[in-house]
C-alpha cells in the first residue's frame, strides 16, 4: 500500500526573541530585539500508512506540535520533503484541505456566540459537504457521541467535554482521511476521556481514517495507539510499538507480595539477600513488599517468594507506562 | 501605609505595560487624535486674529497642552478594574493585604509612565513645526499645577467608580459612553470652554467634566479672573469630594453584592 | 459562483444570529448611533457658533461632508470593517492563535477573511446619514444633477474600496507587528476626515489625500457635488483605488507565507 504520510529529513528553524530580566534590559529592548535561533525540528523521518492511528508523544517544546503543523500545511519547513495524501502540504491546495482535518487544544473553531449547529452549517458549506451526506455524516457523528442534545444550544454555555464533542464533530463533518488531533483530551473529566478514545477507535475502525494524535495522557496513547513517534529536542528517538518501547526501557516486572501475620522478619532478610543479584527491593512497608524484577528472572523470583515466605497476596505488574517515558524523556534512550 | 508594597505593584505594572508598549503607544495615538483635529480646525478658523479671547498662539498651546494633559488624566480603570471583574478575577485582588484601588493606582502610574515619552515626543514635535509664543507665568504654571493633579484625582476615581460598578450591574455600557461622550463634548476638546455657547457654557462649568481636563489648561494660559479661579477651585474640590463619596458606595454596595453572590 | 453566493448569505446569518442573541445589544446600538451622531453635529454648531466659514466651507457644506464621512463609515462598519477586525484586530485571531483553524479551510482566504462577519446595525448608520446628507444638501439649495449625483456614488464606491485595501494591508500588517492594533490607529486617522482636508498645512492634505487616502473618502464626494471637479482627479483616485487594492491583495498573501514560516 502506498504510505499515506511521507516526511523525509524535515527540519524547522525559527529565531525567537529572547530578554534578560530587570529594568535595565527592559529598557534595552525598546531599541534594540535580541534573538536566538532554535532548532524545532531536526531530521525526522517517517512513514505512515493509510488508516493507522500514531502517537507522537514527548516532552513539552519537543516539537511536536510544530511536526504535526507542517503536516497539515500550517507551516513552511525550513528544509526536508513532506508528502501526505499525494499532496505537500503547504502549498494548501483545496482539494488537499478537503482531505485532512485538525483539532486543537483550547482554541475552538466553533462560533461563541451562536449554535452548535450553525456553526456546522457553515462548515459543511465551506468543504462543499452535499446535503444529504451532511445529514447522514452528523446523525452517524451524533448518535456515537450521544450528544443530539448539544446541537441547538450556545457553544458558549456548553461545558469543556461538551464543546470537545461539538469540536469533534465539526472536524469530521466533511469525512477527512487524516485527522490530526492536538492534545484533544487535555482538562477532559474521566469518562469524557474514555468516552473520547471509544469514539476515536470506533471512528478509525468504520471509516479507515488516519489518527495522528498527541497527547500527555498516556492512557490516551496506549488505548488507542498501535504505533508511536516519539519526539524530543526535535529529534526523532524511537518510531514503532509502546510496549516494545517499554521493554526496551525498562525491561522489569513490578512484584507486590504481601505476607501473612506468621512472617519471620529473619527469614525474609535472609530471602531477599539470596534473591539480591536479581531482584531489587523497591519498597518495605511492614508486611507489604515491592520488588522490581529483570522480567526474564520474573518468574523464578516469584516462585522463590511463594516457595519460601507466607504470602497471602501477590501481583506483578509491568511499572507504569508514566514512569518509563519519564525516564525516557530525562534520560534519552540508549541506541 | 504600605509603601513597599505599592512600589513593588507599581514595578510590576510597569514591566507588563512596557511589553506592550507598541500597543499602549497606539492607543495613545487614537486618544490624541481629536485633540489634534481640532486643533488644526481652529489654527485655519482664528487665522491671524484669533477668536474672542484666544490668540492663534494660545490655540496651538492650548491644543498641545490639552494632549498632555488628557494623556496624564486618561483613565483605563475600565479595563484594569472593569474586565477583571467581568473575567472573575477579582477574587485574586481581594485576598491581598493591599486594597483594591491600589492595583488600580499602581496601573495607571505605569501606563502612563509608558505613554508619557510618546506623548511628549509628539507635542516637542508640533511644537517645534507650529513654534507658539508661551504666555505662561510662574502664577499660572503652579496654579495648573494644582488643579492638574486634583483633575486626575477626579477622573481616575469617577472612572474607577463606574469600573465597580461592574461588581453589581451586569453591563454599565450606556452610562460608560454617556460619560465619554459628554467629557468629549464639555471638559475642552472640540472647543475651549470659554468659546462654547452660553447654555453649553454654564452646563460645563458645572458638570465635572471641565474640572477633569478644561479647567487646569484655562489656569495655564491664564485665562480666568482671581474669582473665577477660586470658584474654579471649588467646583473641582466639590466635586472630587462627591465622587470620592459615591466611589465608597459604589464599592461598600458592590462588594457586599459580589461576596454574596460568589464573585 | 453560487458557492460564493451562499457562503455570504451563510456568513450573513450567522452574524444577524449572533447580534440578535442579546435583546440589550439592541438598546446599545441605538444609543451609540444617537450619541455618535449628536455629538458630531453638536460639534460643529459649537465650532460654527464662533465663525461663519471653516475655510470657505459653510455650515450646511461641512455639515454634509460630516454625512458622507458617518456614511463612508457606516458602509465600512457594515462587512469590511468587521471582517478586518475578527482577523487583526484586538481579539482578533491573529491575536489569539485562532487563525490557524482559518488557514486550514479549503476556500480562498482573501474571500473568507473579507466577507466573513456582518454587522447589520450599520444599515442603521447609513440611513441615518443619509437622511443629514438630504438635509444638509437641501440647506445647500443645491440642485444636483443626474450626472453628479451618479459621480458621486461612483466616488463613494471608490472611497470604499480603498478603505478595503488599507484595512486589509492594516490585517496583514498585524501577522508581522505583533501586538500593535494598527486598525485602532488607523481609525484614529480616519477622524482627520471629518473636516475638509483643506484645513490641513498642506504638506499633511497631501499626504491625507494620497497616501493615507481619507481626504479622497470624503472631500471629493462632496466636491462631486458641490462643485466642478476636474474629471482628473476622478481618474487618478480609479487609478489609486485599483493600485491600492492590488497592493493589498499581494501584500496579504505575502504576510501568510510569513505567518507560515515564522509561527510557532
Amino acid at each position: 500500500m502506498a504510505a499515506q504520510i511521507l516526511v523525509k529529513d524535515l527540519q524547522k528553524n525559527y529565531r525567537v526573541p529572547e530578554r534578560e530580566e530587570g529594568l535595565r534590559a527592559t529598557i534595552r529592548t525598546l531599541f534594540r530585539r535580541r534573538y536566538r535561533e532554535v532548532t524545532a525540528v531536526n531530521d525526522i523521518n517517517f512513514t505512515i500508512q493509510p488508516g493507522e492511528v500514531v502517537g507522537f508523544i514527548g516532552p513539552n517544546g519537543a516539537g511536536k506540535t510544530t511536526t504535526l503543523k507542517i503536516l497539515s500545511g500550517l507551516l513552511y519547513p525550513t528544509a526536508g520533503e513532506v508528502c501526505v495524501a499525494g499532496f505537500i502540504p503547504w502549498q494548501r491546495e483545496t482539494e488537499f484541505l478537503r482531505c485532512i482535518s485538525m483539532v486543537m487544544t483550547n482554541k475552538n473553531q466553533l462560533n461563541w456566540e451562536n449554535t452548535a449547529m450553525d456553526s456546522f452549517r457553515v462548515l459543511a458549506e465551506i468543504y462543499r459537504v452535499p446535503p444529504r451526506q451532511f445529514q447522514e455524516t452528523l446523525a452517524e457523528l451524533t448518535a456515537l457521541l450521544d450528544m443530539t442534545e448539544l446541537l441547538p444550544q450556545m457553544v458558549r454555555n456548553l461545558s469543556l467535554g461538551q464543546r470537545m464533542k461539538c469540536e469533534l464533530v465539526a472536524a469530521l463533518l466533511h469525512c477527512p482521511q487524516i485527522l490530526f488531533l492536538d492534545e484533544p483530551t487535555l482538562g477532559l473529566d474521566i469518562s469524557m476521556q474514555l468516552n473520547l478514545r471509544h469514539f476515536l477507535a470506533e471512528y478509525n475502525q468504520r471509516h479507515g481514517a488516519t489518527v495522528i494524535i498527541t497527547s500527555h495522557y498516556m492512557a490516551d496513547v496506549t488505548a488507542l495507539c498501535s504505533r508511536v513517534i516519539l519526539i524530543d529536542k526535535g529529534q526523532l528517538l524511537y518510531d514503532g510499538d509502546l510496549n516494545q518501547l517499554a521493554t526496551r526501557i525498562a525491561p522489569f516486572k513490578l512484584v507486590k507480595v504481601t505476607t501473612g501475620l506468621e512472617d519471620d522478619m529473619t527469614q525474609r532478610s535472609t530471602l531477599l539477600a539470596s534473591l539480591a543479584p536479581i531482584a531489587t527491593v523497591l519498597g518495605e512497608n511492614g508486611r507489604q513488599l515491592t520488588l522490581r524484577v529483570p522480567k526474564e528472572k520474573a518468574a523464578q523470583a516469584i516462585t522463590c517468594l511463594l516457595t519460601q515466605l507466607p504470602v497471602i497476596d501477590i501481583s506483578v505488574e509491568d511499572p507504569p507506562i508514566e514512569a518509563v517515558i519519564d525516564q525516557v524523556y530525562r534520560q534519552g534512550i540508549s541506541p | 501605609m504600605n509603601w513597599r508594597g505599592g512600589l513593588e505593584l507599581i514595578r510590576r505594572s510597569l514591566f507588563g505595560w512596557m511589553a506592550g508598549r507598541g500597543f499602549f503607544w497606539s492607543l495613545a495615538l487614537g486618544w490624541m487624535m481629536p485633540s489634534l483635529v481640532y486643533l488644526f480646525v481652529w489654527l485655519r478658523v482664528s487665522s491671524e486674529n484669533g477668536i474672542s479671547i484666544f490668540s492663534r498662539d494660545d490655540f496651538i498651546l492650548y491644543y498641545l497642552c490639552l494632549i498632555l494633559v488628557n494623556q496624564f488624566t486618561y483613565p483605563v480603570s475600565n479595563w484594569t478594574v472593569g474586565d477583571v471583574i467581568r473575567s472573575g478575577n477579582f477574587s485574586a485582588w481581594l485576598l491581598r493585604p493591599l486594597p483594591p484601588i491600589f492595583e488600580a493606582i499602581a496601573s495607571d502610574i505605569a501606563m502612563k509612565m509608558v505613554t508619557m515619552p510618546f506623548a511628549l515626543a509628539v507635542v516637542l514635535g508640533l511644537a517645534l513645526i507650529l513654534r507658539p509664543t508661551t504666555t505662561i507665568t510662574w502664577f499660572s504654571f503652579s496654579t495648573f499645577l494644582l488643579a492638574l493633579l486634583l483633575a486626575q484625582a477626579l477622573r481616575f476615581l469617577l472612572a474607577y467608580a463606574l469600573a465597580l460598578l461592574a461588581l453589581w450591574a451586569a453591563r454599565a455600557d450606556a452610562l460608560l459612553m454617556l460619560n465619554d461622550t459628554l467629557l468629549f463634548l464639555l471638559a475642552g476638546q472640540v472647543a475651549p470652554i470659554l468659546l462654547l455657547p452660553p447654555a453649553l457654557k454654564s452646563a460645563a462649568q458645572m458638570l465635572p467634566y471641565r474640572y477633569m481636563l478644561g479647567f487646569p489648561l484655562e489656569l495655564l494660559l491664564g485665562k480666568l479672573s482671581y474669582s473665577q479661579i477660586w470658584q474654579g477651585f471649588a467646583w473641582q474640590i466639590g466635586w472630587l469630594s462627591l465622587v470620592w463619596f459615591a466611589h465608597r458606595l459604589i464599592w461598600q454596595r458592590g462588594i457586599s453584592h459580589y461576596s454574596a453572590v460568589g464573585g | 459562483m453560487k458557492y460564493y453566493g451562499r457562503l455570504i448569505w451563510l456568513f450573513f446569518r450567522t452574524s444577524v444570529q449572533e447580534e440578535a442573541a442579546f435583546r440589550l445589544n439592541f438598546a446599545i446600538n441605538i444609543l451609540t448611533t444617537v450619541l455618535n451622531l449628536g455629538s458630531g453635529i453638536l460639534g460643529l454648531l459649537i465650532l460654527f457658533n464662533q465663525v461663519e466659514t471653516v475655510q470657505g466651507w459653510t455650515f450646511p457644506q461641512t455639515l454634509t461632508l460630516l454625512a458622507v464621512y458617518l456614511f463612508v463609515l457606516a458602509l465600512r462598519d457594515l462587512v469590511i470593517g468587521p471582517s478586518m477586525n475578527a482577523l487583526g484586530g484586538i481579539d482578533g485571531e491573529v491575536w489569539t492563535g485562532r487563525f490557524d483553524y482559518t488557514l486550514l479551510k479549503p476556500a480562498p482566504l482573501q474571500f473568507l477573511v473579507s466577507v466573513r462577519k456582518w454587522r447589520i446595525w450599520a444599515i442603521v448608520d447609513l440611513l441615518l446619514s443619509l437622511i443629514i446628507l438630504a438635509v444638509a444638501l437641501a440647506q445647500l439649495q443645491q440642485t444636483v444633477t443626474w450626472l453628479q449625483a451618479g459621480l458621486f456614488v461612483f466616488s463613494l464606491l471608490l472611497a470604499l474600496l480603498i478603505l478595503y485595501a488599507i484595512l486589509l494591508i492594516l490585517a496583514s500588517l498585524s501577522f508581522w507587528a505583533h501586538g500593535v492594533p494598527l486598525d485602532f490607529v488607523f481609525n484614529s486617522f480616519i477622524q482627520l476626515g471629518r473636516y475638509p482636508v483643506g484645513i490641513y498645512p498642506e504638506w499633511l492634505r497631501l499626504l491625507l489625500t494620497w497616501i493615507v487616502p481619507v481626504g479622497f473618502m470624503t472631500t471629493i464626494p462632496i466636491q462631486l457635488l458641490t462643485e466642478d471637479l476636474s474629471p482628473g482627479v476622478l481618474l487618478s483616485g480609479t487609478l489609486l483605488a485599483l493600485f491600492l487594492f492590488w497592493l493589498a491583495s499581494h501584500f496579504f498573501r505575502a504576510s501568510l507565507h510569513r505567518y507560515a514560516s515564522a509561527s510557532s
